[in-house]
């Protein structure tokens, strides 16, 4: 990439119409079954996206990424630190946002459709709108004649498309992606991820995407963010300066970023792990319904 | 570190039973006061009335002590029913289990009967049998009989084949079989047919005796309806309830022992 | 002839074909019994006075269907159980869900929601006769009672069930709390509800007849009793065969229900 090009990205950064991120300081512990003592699960993070950024989130299992990500979407609060959203702190649930998470969340007693509809029916929006938005996202995510289909009847990949979908439909200005591509074989991944980035391009919105896959990351992302197991924090912040489209196998600058990665999970992998998560203990009928809220 | 609600704190838990004698007290309070003043004193009968009541039934003041024997007769009859329902439909399921040609006499057979609303046919029962035992006693067999029978048929038939054959290869009996395997295996739907059939069985007993005003507790209930004995009626009613609120918790403290009995057997 | 043996055939096979194997069986088991037990008291086996026969219950079901006693009691005793059915079950689901809402409330009222449902409540209906009067109130409040317990339990396992993911989703999609409402909670509860229906609608009605037993007022309950002091054995065992096809068929009118509700499931 020439400098007028960057000065050109930066210019247009400007006029993007993401939103801002920024995470300063922010902690949270989940409490302990019974009397255990609370369990730290992020520590002291600081994070900052800009407007329009793509920023990869990679970490070993279970540490906190899902947290991170629900304290976007105004879902969790931080016990320390602060969290503001294009400017301003976050006031309740962050509908202004796009969430795809991990789990399926798609609801089992719809049609595709009527699961895609779902945030702009909640918007009000007319219904004439409300059809030709979903058919034209079910067109670019590859489903469109399965709108009548019920979940249950779609493969998973199928199931992720659809997930997505439903995110976009209202185009957010922030997406927050919790690995959406896993469950899609390789082939069908490429696809998606090129398409994925056709469209950020397109909508300029920011993102930030979670995501186990090194290549992936190295793939979407403007900047790579490697988290600690837990007590989560940031270990590595990497900006990805490569021109699209990235060869992930052949240039040796994504090489080397693969290499350090690969290596700081590795090292985050090795240690021995945290069990206490898994105390089970019973407990009342209210205290299986708090427990809920937590396991999200 | 954010605080945490102290849902489960002590004192959250005196609030609750302050809340719930509260309730109590209130309740017995307004119907000491009520019958007489707010509510018709010959339908609504005063707790100090049922108190005395229950005190003459267990032979306090010299009155004849009947609560005992009622009890006795309601319970020793929900006992024996149960332990005659649960031995004929443990044997049901086992029988039926073995022999696919017994099963094919036998199921179709119990679910014609199970559709039939037992209820319904005790009048018809006491027709036929006459006013003796017999009727209530193949009322509350039947009804611990089929909880049992379907529960141990499903855990039987949820057995894993594949393990019997090799026990079996082993050089299992019958005998060695159900000790090693199928009766262990069985337990956890046992035990669950158990926790509906134990209270069921008391229910039904009590029904029975409601209708051929046969003694025990059912005899007591509908004895007091006749006599207008307003005292009498509440009082016996509360303890029809008490015997059965003390066996629903005996039966689910009972099974939560077997459960982790069983569990620990698990090496849990 | 010929075309009326073919068309009995073809009726015939049309129907084996939708019964399964099991209720092939059960039909075959019964049609044999109720043969047996007609050639048994017309051989002489068996006192017709006393254990009647299948021939003699039909004729009197038929009998009554004539003159109106099948229609008026079968009417009243299935009107009030049904009454009762609906306000409990609408009821039990508000209590349900608002002890969900209500922590303390639930703690301490659903404490006696416990106790009295470890009560044997066939016992109290010599009581709610007493209280009540003659009426139909007593059958009422015993259906109102045995049916809540059904759906109170159920639909709290209903709403504890439901996915706080499923529920953060729809939070993020824009949905409101009533959103949430219409399109998770009761969708998740309906199962549960389905389930309540079929546990608990044999129970309205036999709950019902069961009081009836100890009123005076028309009903199945009371065609029984006067049966039975009537050592009328055919008339008992008629309200029997009335009462189960009653109950097959409304269990089996439920199981459809269910089965559409549930056709998203596959």
């Amino acid at each position: 990439m020439t400098v007028t090009d960057t000065a050109r990205d930066v210019a247009e950064l400007g006029t993007r119409s993401g939103a801002s991120l920024e995470l300063r300081g922010v902690s949270l512990a989940y409490p302990g079954p019974g009397g255990a003592p609370p369990a730290p699960v992020l520590q002291d993070v600081d994070l900052s996206l800009r407007p329009g950024e793509r920023v990869a989130l990679i970490g070993p299992s279970g540490c906190g990424k899902s947290t991170l990500l629900n304290m976007i979407g105004g879902l969790l609060e931080p016990d320390e630190g602060q969290v503001t959203y294009d400017g301003g702190p976050i006031a309740g649930v962050n509908t202004d946002v796009g969430y795809m998470t991990q789990r399926d969340t798609l609801l089992p007693y719809r049609t595709v459709e009527a699961n895609v509809a779902l945030p702009l029916k909640f918007r009000h929006e007319r219904p004439d709108d409300i059809r030709r938005r979903v058919d034209e996202t079910l067109e670019q995510v590859g489903l469109s004649g399965f709108g009548r289909a019920y979940p249950g009847q779609l493969s998973g990949g199928m199931r992720s498309r659809a997930m997505i979908a439903r995110t976009l439909v209202y185009r957010p200005r922030t997406l927050l992606m919790d690995e959406p591509l896993a469950a899609l074989d390789a082939l069908l991944r490429q696809k998606m991820q090129s398409w994925l980035l056709e469209m950020w391009g397109r909508e300029s919105m920011t993102v930030l995407y979670v995501t186990h896959e090194i290549e992936e990351a190295l793939l979407l992302a403007d900047r790579i963010v490697v988290f600690s197991r837990r007590p989560a924090r940031v270990l590595l912040d990497l900006a990805v300066t490569a021109g699209k489209p990235r060869d992930t196998r052949r240039d040796p600058d994504l090489i080397a970023l693969h290499d350090l990665v690969w290596e700081t999970l590795r090292d985050q992998l090795e240690a021995p792990s945290d069990a206490t998560a898994f105390q089970e203990h019973r407990g009342s009928w209210w205290s299986r319904l708090a427990r809920r809220r937590h396991a999200g | 570190m954010a605080a945490v609600k102290d849902r489960s704190g002590a004192r959250y838990r005196s609030s609750v039973w302050l809340g719930r004698t509260l309730i109590l007290v209130g309740l017995l309070a307004f119907f000491e006061v009520a019958p007489g003043r707010w509510l018709d004193e010959l339908l609504v009968a005063q707790p100090s009335a049922i108190g005395r009541t229950l005190g003459e039934w267990m032979g306090l003041d010299g009155g004849d002590a009947v609560l005992w024997g009622a009890i006795r007769s309601t319970l020793g009859r929900a006992a024996g029913g149960l332990i005659i329902g649960t031995v004929l439909g443990l044997v049901a399921a086992f029988l039926v289990w073995r022999s696919k040609h017994i099963a094919n006499l036998f199921e179709p057979v119990a679910a014609v009967v199970n559709s039939v609303p037992r209820i319904v046919l005790v009048p018809l029962f006491i027709l036929w049998l006459g006013s003796g035992l017999a009727p209530i006693m193949v009322y509350v067999v039947g009804t611990a009989f089929f909880p049992i029978f379907y529960n141990v048929l499903q855990g039987l038939r949820s057995s894993d084949r594949v393990m019997l054959d090799s026990l079996r290869v082993m050089g299992a009996q019958d005998r060695d079989l159900l000790s090693a395997y199928l009766v262990p295996h069985s337990r956890e739907y046992a035990l669950a047919a158990l926790m509906i059939s134990a209270p069921l069985t008391l229910v039904s007993t009590i029904v029975g005796e409601m209708l051929m005003s046969a003694g025990g507790l059912g005899g007591l209930l509908v004895a007091s309806r006749n006599d207008f004995d307003t005292d009498g009626i509440y009082a016996a009613t509360l303890v029809a309830a008490s015997l059965g609120v003390v066996t629903n918790v005996a039966v689910r403290s009972w099974n939560t022992k077997q459960r982790s009995r069983a569990l620990e057997a698990e090496g849990l | 002839m010929e075309q009326a043996r073919e068309a009995a055939a073809r009726g015939v096979r049309a129907i084996v074909r939708r019964l399964s194997s099991d209720r092939l069986h059960s039909a075959a088991a019964l049609i044999v019994f109720l043969a047996l037990w007609e050639g048994a008291v017309r051989l002489g086996y068996q006192d017709e006075f006393w254990v009647s026969r299948p021939t003699l219950v039909v004729d009197k079901i038929g009998e009554w269907l004539q003159d109106g006693t099948l229609s008026t009691n079968l009417v009243r005793t299935m009107r009030i159980a049904a009454t009762a059915f609906l306000i409990s079950a609408v009821g039990a689901v508000v209590v349900g869900s608002a002890f969900a809402r209500l922590r303390w409330i639930d703690d301490v009222l659903g404490w006696y929601v416990d106790i009295v449902y470890a009560v044997p409540k066939p016992a109290l209906v010599p009581l709610f006769l007493f209280a009540f009067g003659l009426g139909d109130t007593p059958k009422f409040l015993l259906v109102v009672l045995l049916v809540f317990f059904v759906f109170y339990y159920n639909v709290r396992a209903g709403l504890a069930t439901s996915k706080q993911s499923h529920r953060d989703a729809l939070l993020m999609l824009g949905a409101s709390e009533r959103d949430v409402w219409v399109n998770l909670t009761l969708p998740t509860l309906v199962p549960f509800l389905v389930a309540s229906a079929r546990l608990s609608a044999a129970l309205a009605i036999l709950g019902t007849v069961f009081a009836e037993f100890f009123s005076y007022t028309p009903g199945m309950g009371r065609l029984v009793i006067s049966a039975q002091y009537a050592l009328d054995a055919t008339s008992l065992l008629s309200v029997v065969t009335v009462l189960t096809m009653v109950g097959v068929l409304v269990d089996n009118l439920l199981r459809r229900f269910d089965r559409r509700v549930s056709s998203w499931r596959l």
